[in-house]
């Protein structure tokens, strides 16, 4: 009998030894947010199983919820400062916030196969920049990359203007990346060709039409979540991807008897379980959810049930102009619409969305109807994606009215708010520069570039990609494809030796030639942005890599510490933006660490929900660092906007909070816009919005399935994060359980179609809707689009306004005077800026009355979408030549085909009809998003992700059909 | 004893357990042997430590979808099993048909008791009460939906005659520092 083959490590668990140092994190995944502890120290020791003997203080065996017990998973050995050690990260037994008790996903639980080892399958990080020379990467210096890259912006920007000149970004890998990268964008090359990781345009709300209502889509707190009554819940299972708001809030809530209703098309653990407490389910079509929400608020309100104390206080009765599609003049017409409107009718609702009469009903009734002795349940609303990504402003409307006419959106328990998706990492460093944009609604607003349709008509010459797919996460058109490819690497003038002058003169000759040359920063090699195409690849750092910051999904700001060596010459985000700012000669970049962009960023952002200029004041008068003042709050962190009373710091616990009670502001910088206790609105009242079918309803009857076709729906899954570039690409573990895509099919569909679980089957369709064009500033463009000419501005002498009023002059011995700093509205009211301005304003008709009711807050405004953010207002004419008819019919949709491959799992879980798989796994064939639609929601150009359709063949029997070692193929509703 | 064979293929078809009567016979207590069950994915997870064989169950008495519970060893409270006949091929399954199989009943999550939760329809154990995790026994106690951080420790099962023996468990017990 020998043991020779077993190491000690793997027998026995690794405890951390007493007093190693220890480090406060957050989870770097998913909107939770969840405090995690990061033990740290030099590999040769380890702890013993006894109290004295380890740094949790605990004798082994240790009991359930714990806190203290270590998987394999959660063990790493990383270097610092070249030096080997352990480290064992886990969720933050100690917290009693978010992920009380230390309890995680499996995606946090798991967290520490992240840290870069070069024996494990990390070992890939990208570690240098590199440079593409006849088709193959080859390493380059920084400096060399750097030169290279301002070399060539230079002479676009120069040449065919600032537009040439574009960036799509992650908008939320933390707030010192987010907000260096964007200041470059903004307040350095002032390109409005800029977009992020999920938006074909500017950062804009995704939620519009609840912005329009007047309320922050972030507003709630996860408590919220455990104190309502009945709990109504679209397009989203928590359970599934925010797991620990489920896990800590919403179970044990249900478990006392808060009901839950769900809406769609999938019942996956959380659902199912919802229900089996006596929630419902609500098992709806994609994408008709604005029809089910209406028909629920007609039943409210023909039967009696709105909370009409709430109404009358809080809703606001003024429109502000006579054909104004969606505000409601007040509730009465509001009510008057809602009972006449035809596409708020219970029948029309039964037959879209396939939902029965009683079920849609007993749903109104369990929200709405009050009780027996006549006091009110208090309900609330969460959505997400599958909502407001399948029908982005008329969904978004729609549930917004819903809830306020139930008494949701600004009390305890009683909230409208999202769930989230990544957490909240924005942190804009100047504002969306829209009047350069080219597109406008006719007579009406501003668009941003549509960063796809630009570059594939060759408007953009110099493209810089950061931390995202692009491709893939976009709606993964083969034209946006192939077009980059032949802009790319499959361009003619290609770099053919490692040779500074010569790369930079061969790129101006492709820029010459109708191409275009792509850079792109990430952390791994990503197909085929970086490892086909992308002409420079830069590499970055990344969690636990550099101290960096950010919000989660109750606004709750934390310090990411850094605990590791980022590997080979990898740089934080931030400090590569700023290098190549410097480079360039813009002014404000010359930060000496993170701490020094967090504070400056803080004036930016003194306005937006994520407020922490307070903080910063706080820590200066102190003579302390902002991120050492977090550091001190470890896993708890503070809630944004974080105020300065009574010499205290304190955190907003919810927005549009009527019960807030604030103290006496401390400092220079009183942190109390209205929005704190009242809605976003001038007013402070909220809107009620018409959610209207008209400008989605001819979209949604092409992309229904026809004759063998299924929906083709997608989403998140519990096991995963994102585009699985951490667990399903390098994470043993979890490879295991999902070694490849699959396609969620219903037992019936399956069956006709002779697939059974395991099958390999391609999802195809050759009629999938793509915008495209609209940029030639021909008669139509000008009439349908309202392209305006756009100049080329290169020639003016710009001055950085925006650094002018930022930079350290506010800066007192007594704290900071932030009063005026980082207003948005500086630029904007700027004589300077007016007379540069090379296009017509006012962007959109602001009535003069100064009472009027309706216009969102602007002084509140987000400095990032200002302009690009509300529909109030808007005429039928408006909307109508951007509606998929209208557009069809001016020649704007070309119809494309695509296919993607899965393992097929049979299961009840879905929807008959429909079928659902994982939104982007790189690693598969072919790109699920593909089958969606190309086609931008009129008022909000944002796409509508969740809608597809296809036919499902199989195509052979996958390896893990009869293998027992991975995959599963069990249900996910198993309750 | 001499090793299993780890080789990729041999665990991802369905040889029989390479356990041989001549290691059965032998297995003493207290020593980590690598070792190689169908369908079992890799390295981590074939780490045994090994214990005088315990009958757990009897083979005549057992029958689909009812699951019998035992503690392993017998001298750790916090270490209970459910050992249950799926009626369907499972990885490290042991009897005629390799679909008799056991695991931890504590779920890899936090710990929360999965006793009786085994469901035969699925085949999986769970939801865990705690926070909903399921496993799937015919996969070696992967995670199908949840948050357990690694696969339900699975017991090594032989049979002698009508007798269900377990001489190992692979996998880390939830709350203990090394392998039981
Ligand atoms: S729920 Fe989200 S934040 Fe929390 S551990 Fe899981 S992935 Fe991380
Ligand atoms: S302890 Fe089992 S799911 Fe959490």
């Amino acid at each position: 009998m020998s043991n020779k083959m077993v190491n000690k490590s793997e027998t026995e668990v690794l405890l951390p030894p007493k007093n190693v140092e220890v480090f406060t994190t957050a989870c770097d995944y998913c909107i939770t947010g969840c405090g995690y502890k990061v033990y740290r120290w030099p590999v040769g020791e380890s702890g013993k199983p006894t109290p004295e003997g380890n740094a949790f203080n605990a004798l082994y065996p240790v009991g359930p919820l714990s806190g203290q017990w270590i998987s394999e998973n959660q063990h790493n050995v990383v270097d610092v400062d070249g030096k080997k050690h352990n480290v064992v990260i886990v969720a933050d037994k100690d917290t009693k916030v978010v992920n009380v008790g230390g309890d995680h996903s499996i995606r946090g639980g798991t967290i520490a196969k992240k840290c870069y080892n070069p024996d494990s399958p990390t070992k890939d990080r990208l570690k240098y920049p590199q440079v593409r020379i006849n088709g193959k990467l080859e390493r380059i210096s920084w400096d060399d990359a750097i030169d290279i890259m301002a070399e060539i912006s230079n002479y676009t920007i120069e040449k065919y203007g600032v537009s040439s000149w574009a960036m799509k970004m992650f908008s939320y890998q933390y707030w010192e990346n987010t907000h260096a990268l964007t200041k470059l964008a903004f307040q350095g090359v002032q390109t409005p060709a800029w977009a992020v990781h999920d938006q074909p345009t500017g950062h804009g709300p995704d939620t519009p039409g609840m912005s329009d209502a007047g309320i922050d889509n972030f507003s709630a707190c996860y408590e919220d979540w455990s104190l309502a009554d009945v709990l109504f819940i679209a397009g989203t299972d928590p359970f599934e991807s925010k797991t620990i708001i489920f896990n800590e809030w919403i179970l044990p809530a249900m478990r006392r008897g808060m009901k839950v209703i769900t809406v769609m098309p999938r019942k996956t653990a959380g659902v199912a379980y919802a229900e089996k407490l006596g929630g419902l389910y609500l098992e709806i079509n994609p994408g008709t959810d604005t029809l089910l929400l209406n028909a629920m608020a007609r039943i409210i309100v023909e039967n009696g049930w709105e909370d009409s104390e709430f109404v009358n206080k809080w809703i606001n009765n003024r429109a502000e102009l006579d054909q104004e599609v969606f505000q409601a003049d007040g509730f009465d017409d509001y009510k008057r619409w809602v009972t006449t409107y035809k596409y708020a009718e219970l029948d029309i609702a039964v037959e879209k969305t396939g939902i029965s009469a009683e079920d849609i009903y007993k749903a109104a009734e369990m929200l709405a109807r009050p009780n027996e002795d006549g006091s009110r349940k208090k309900a609330s609303f969460g959505f997400e994606k599958g909502l407001y990504w399948s029908n982005n402003y008329a969904n978004t409307a729609a549930i917004t009215a819903l809830g306020l006419i139930c008494g949701a959106g600004n009390r305890p328990g009683q909230v409208i708010s999202r769930f989230g998706g990544h957490q909240r990492g924005m942190m804009p460093g100047g504002h969306y520069p829209e009047h350069l944009a080219p597109e406008k609604f006719p007579g009406w607003k501003k668009q941003g570039i549509d960063l796809d349709r630009w570059v594939e008509e060759g408007k953009a010459k110099f493209v810089w990609v950061v931390g995202t797919t692009w491709i893939q996460a976009m709606t993964a058109s083969k034209r946006l494809k192939d077009k980059i490819h032949n802009l790319t690497s499959g361009h003619t003038y290609q770099p053919s030796k490692l040779d500074k002058d010569h790369i930079i003169e061969t790129f101006k000759q492709r820029m010459d030639n109708d191409g275009m040359v792509m850079v792109d920063q990430d952390i791994y090699p990503v197909k085929p942005i970086n490892t086909e195409l992308a002409d420079i690849v830069l590499p970055a750092s990344g969690w636990g890599e550099e101290d960096l910051t950010r919000a989660n999904g109750e606004r709750r700001i934390r310090l990411y510490s850094k605990f590791n060596d980022s590997p080979g010459e990898s740089l934080p985000d931030w400090k590569i933006a700023a290098m190549f700012a410097k480079r360039m000669g813009y002014s404000g970049f010359d930060w000496k660490d993170s701490n020094e962009v967090f504070e400056d960023a803080a004036f930016y952002n003194k306005n937006r929900r994520t407020s922490y200029v307070a903080l910063v004041e706080y820590a200066r008068k102190h003579g302390r660092r902002a991120h050492e003042l977090l550091r001190d709050m470890g896993t708890t962190g503070i809630q944004a906007p974080v105020r300065w009373e009574d010499g205290k710091l304190v955190g907003t616990k919810r927005l549009h909070d009527s019960t807030l009670r604030t103290g006496t502001p401390t400092g220079l910088t009183a942190i109390n816009p209205s929005w704190l206790r009242k809605f976003k609105t001038k007013t402070g009242r909220a809107n009620l919005l018409k959610a209207n079918w008209e400008m989605f309803g001819d979209y949604w009857e092409f992309m229904k399935p026809r004759e063998n076709e299924l929906w083709v729906t997608t989403g998140r899954i519990n096991e995963l994060w994102q585009s699985g570039f951490d667990d399903q690409m390098r994470r043993p573990y979890i490879k295991e359980r999902w070694p490849d895509n699959w396609l969620e099919i219903h037992p019936e569909d399956a069956k006709v179609r002779g697939i059974e679980s395991g099958d390999r089957v391609l999802i195809s369709n050759d009629r999938i809707p793509i915008e495209i064009g609209g940029y030639s500033k021909s008669e139509q463009d000008r009439k349908v689009r309202g392209v305006v000419p756009l100049q080329a501005n290169a020639d003016i002498d710009e001055v950085d306004l925006l650094a002018q009023v930022v930079d350290h002059q506010h800066v007192t011995t007594d704290g900071i005077r932030a009063s005026g700093m980082g207003n948005p509205d500086i630029i904007e009211s700027d004589e300077l800026l007016m007379t540069m301005d090379p296009v017509e304003r006012p962007l959109r008709n602001k009535p003069t009355d100064s009472n009027n009711a309706s216009i969102p807050d602007d002084p509140d405004a987000d400095p990032i979408m200002k302009h690009l953010e509300s529909a109030i207002g808007m005429k039928w004419e408006d909307v109508k030549p951007m509606t998929f008819g209208e557009m069809q019919k001016n020649g704007y949709i070309e119809l494309e085909s695509a296919s993607f491959e899965a393992v097929a799992i049979v299961t009840d879980a879905v929807k008959k009809g429909v079928s659902f798989t994982y939104f982007n796994l790189p690693s598969s064939v072919g790109a699920t998003n593909s089958l969606a639609g190309r086609v931008l929601d009129p008022v909000s150009q944002r796409p509508r992700y969740k809608l597809a359709r296809g036919e499902v063949k199989k195509i052979g029997e996958s390896e893990y059909k009869h293998s027992l070692a991975q995959m599963s193929f069990k249900s996910r509703n198993i309750v | 004893m001499d090793e299993c064979n780890l080789d990729k293929n041999e665990h991802l078809n369905n040889s029989a357990p390479c356990v041989s009567r001549r290691n059965f016979l032998l297995a003493g207590a207290s020593t980590f042997v690598l070792s190689t069950m169908p369908g079992m994915a890799h390295a981590f997870k074939l780490i045994v430590k090994e214990h005088s064989p315990l009958r757990v169950a009897s083979l005549s008495q057992l029958t689909e979808g009812n699951p019998v519970e035992f503690m392993f060893p017998l001298d750790n409270p916090m270490s209970s099993f459910t050992l249950v006949k799926l009626g369907e091929r499972g990885a490290g399954g042991v009897g005629k048909d390799q679909d008799i199989v056991a695991f931890s009943n504590l779920c890899t999550h936090m710990g929360g008791p999965l006793n009786g939760s085994y469901k035969a329809k699925h085949k999986v154990l769970g939801p865990c009460p705690l926070h909903l995790t399921t496993f799937d026994l015919t996969r070696h106690g992967m995670v199908v939906s949840g948050h357990a951080t690694q696969t339900l420790p699975q017991a090594r099962l032989e049979i002698m005659g009508d007798d269900v023996y377990i001489t190992g468990v692979m996998g880390l017990i939830y709350g203990q520092a090394g392998l039981i």
